[in-house]
């Protein structure tokens, strides 16, 4: 029995792989586009007003320099969920998906745990990159870790944004889709509209949380398919 | 009848993301005209004058509500508008019995703003800069380095690359260390601005409470011990610099407002209604009285409270205003009908809160029970757990209940 589930989820895992594998590279690419223009707008600031004077306005005025990257992993969210979404739902495919011989859970919610796997290893990329960029500019810890600080809430508007578009295209309902989409951008403007850096501080677990709900959200769209509702 | 699991979880965010979306777009949409309170003690009248600021600029009125003409108004007030008097033909002028010039008056003047929420409980860097306070020319220049607070000592790292200047470092611990200061330090803050007339270093409060001030004099620590405790539940330390040198550095702790003067002072300010997490407090100087104004965040019915004080900051005279009937009818409207959308109100930092009318509110319940009972009706089925979550959440739930309900599994019953 448990050799059968590790060779479904095998399988399973094997379907995604196949959906994202000529194409999940775009996302990375463009934070590392993202990342460089980081670097070189800090390159420029240093050659222009002098190391002191982008010290001082990081630590006085808490400028954030790099609020693109939000937008990266909110797009990035919505990237890897068409990737993985409109072959599942286009042509009334994702019916089938309710008529395989496993649960449709297990396939859902592999789609699902991939999608989270890609957009918590491009908040990883980001962190990590930006880690770098704040090292190679000789940033104190101090300072790098709250600026590193304010990622996190980012990566969780990135997933919010991969689950609220999966549920578009699984939607069977345009009203109902629409509405999707409008409280993803909603959800998603909830967790990228602070200030400074950390701006959400110890106040973020509610919203991981409150995260946890979007795959069920997902999970009630597909159903309507199922049920055969409109 | 079962709940609907999946379609819970769908109308839970839809709730979520409606409560929190409803109030930032009524905000916006609804923001009228700036309207605030400030004003200044007279010398010549020795009554408040107030200041209603909105964004065409200042209009004055006395304590009676009169409105007077901007120029009669600032005459008034000659040591905070010295250079329209000035203009107007004003200076040297007698006040109190001295004789005031332009330049005094003009040296004299300061506005102190900085006992907010927003500074007192802001996230704040252990990173400090140390500028030279005796430098080569006239103005101060940015530090090549910051000032790190660490648990045993201070460091100080290159802006150019970030590496430790180990020399200094030491140098400066040791000079704090011999001052008497214990780490870890409870609190510092230092003014890194380029524009102060002058530099008075870092103020910090060591683990024992002590207030002591460490300087960079051509390059070599001074670090001294002021002999002043500060209050224990101190939450924020804020310096600036002015070149009146009444005080350089001030206190919010929870106990009250306290100015560190010059002289090895702490002062608590006259407050009577101090509040750090609602409260913000804004002293003006001049060269004969200074002006605390106390206004409260917590809605538009609190008073702004007023002071005079005199150059000791005695209390000379105190006085409260509201703002205008108008702004807090209009204010109190708009929170009505905020109330009748949302029963909740989520600000970005989880922060959920009741609405502000709750009478309101629970009439948008009751019209969102209203509404979603008709639309049962229409569809000839009556969702009761639906019916539920819109009694708690009113509007949003009757929105998250018709777009993704039903929430039971079984569906029969009809309307009557």
């Amino acid at each position: 029995m448990g050799g059968d589930i590790r060779s479904i989820l095998r399988a399973a895992c094997m379907k995604e792989w196949i959906k994202v594998r000529l194409l999940f590279w775009i996302p990375f690419a463009a934070l590392a586009a993202a990342l460089c223009d980081v670097s070189l707008m800090y390159k420029g600031f240093v050659a222009m007003h002098g190391a002191p004077a982008l010290w001082y306005e990081l630590i006085v005025k808490q400028t954030v320099h790099f609020s693109r990257l939000s937008w990266v992993l909110a797009a990035a969210g919505m990237f890897f969920a068409a990737l993985q979404f409109v072959p599942e739902c286009s042509g009334r495919r994702l019916r089938l998906m309710f008529h395989l011989p496993v649960s449709y859970r297990v396939s859902m919610y592999t789609a699902v745990g991939y999608g989270l796997l890609l957009n918590l290893a491009l908040l990883c990329a980001a962190v990590g990159g930006l880690a770098l960029v704040f090292a190679r500019m000789g940033f104190p810890r101090e300072l790098a870790l709250p600026m590193l600080g304010t990622l996190p809430p980012w990566g969780l508007a990135g997933f919010a944004s991969y689950c609220s578009t999966a549920a578009v295209l699984a939607e069977p309902r345009p009203a109902r889709a629409i509405l999707f989409g409008l409280l993803g951008f909603g959800y998603v403007t909830l967790l990228t509209a602070g200030n400074g850096y950390s701006p959400l501080g110890g106040n973020m677990w509610p919203y991981v949380l409150a995260c946890l709900l979007w795959p069920l959200a997902l999970e009630s769209a597909a159903l309507r398919v199922k049920e055969g509702q409109r | 009848m079962s709940i609907h699991t999946p379609r819970f979880a769908a109308m839970l965010i839809c709730v979520l993301v409606l409560v929190w979306f409803i109030p930032y777009v009524y905000g916006r949409a609804t923001r009228a005209d700036r309207f605030q309170l400030s004003g200044e003690y007279s010398p010549l009248t020795r009554r408040f004058m107030i200041w209603e600021m909105g964004p065409k600029g200042i209009r004055f009125r006395d304590e009676d509500g009169r409105l007077l003409p901007t120029r009669e108004a600032q005459r008034l007030m000659p040591l905070v508008f010295p250079g329209n008097v000035r203009k107007w033909g004003g200076f040297p002028i007698t006040l109190d019995g001295r004789v005031f010039s332009f330049e005094e008056a003009e040296k004299n003047l300061r506005y102190f703003s900085s006992l907010t929420p927003r500074e007192i409980f802001g996230r704040k860097f252990p990173v400090h800069a140390l500028f030279e306070s005796v430098p080569e020319g006239v103005s101060l220049e940015l530090p090549d380095d910051v000032l790190v607070v660490g648990a045993d000592g201070i460091s100080f790292l290159r802006c150019a690359d970030g590496s430790l200047n180990g020399e200094k470092s030491v140098r400066f611990t040791a000079e704090i260390k011999r001052a008497g200061a214990v780490f870890p330090l409870r609190l510092a803050a230092s003014n890194p601005s380029i524009y102060k007339p002058f530099d008075e270093g870092l103020v910090f409060i060591d683990g024992n409470g002590g207030i002591f001030q460490l300087q960079m004099a051509r390059g070599e620590p001074v670090c001294r011990a002021t002999g002043l405790v500060a209050p224990r539940d101190t939450l924020a330390l804020i310096v600036e610099e002015h070149e009146s040198r009444g005080f350089y550095a001030a206190l919010a702790a929870g106990a009250g407002p306290y100015l560190l003067m010059y002289g090895d002072r702490l002062l608590r300010l006259p407050s009577e209604s101090w509040d750090p997490r609602v409260n913000t407090l804004s002293l003006r100087s001049t060269a004969l009285y200074r002006t605390m104004i106390e206004h409260d965040l917590s809605g538009v019915a609190a008073p702004v409270r007023y002071a005079a004080l005199d150059r000791d900051f005695r209390p000379l005279r105190r006085y409260s205003a509201l703002l205008p009937e108008a702004v807090r009818a209009r204010s109190e409207l708009l929170d009505k009908g905020l109330s009748l959308l949302t029963p909740f109100v989520l600000s970005q930092f989880f922060d959920l809160r009741f609405a502000p009318n709750p009478g309101f509110a629970a009439l948008g319940v009751v019209c969102a029970l209203g509404l979603f009972y008709a639309c049962c009706r229409r569809a000839r089925r009556l969702d009761l757990a639906a019916l539920f979550l819109v009694a708690c959440t009113g509007l949003p739930g009757c929105i998250a209940a018709l777009a993704f309900g039903p929430l039971g599994r079984e569906t029969g019953t009809r309307g009557t």
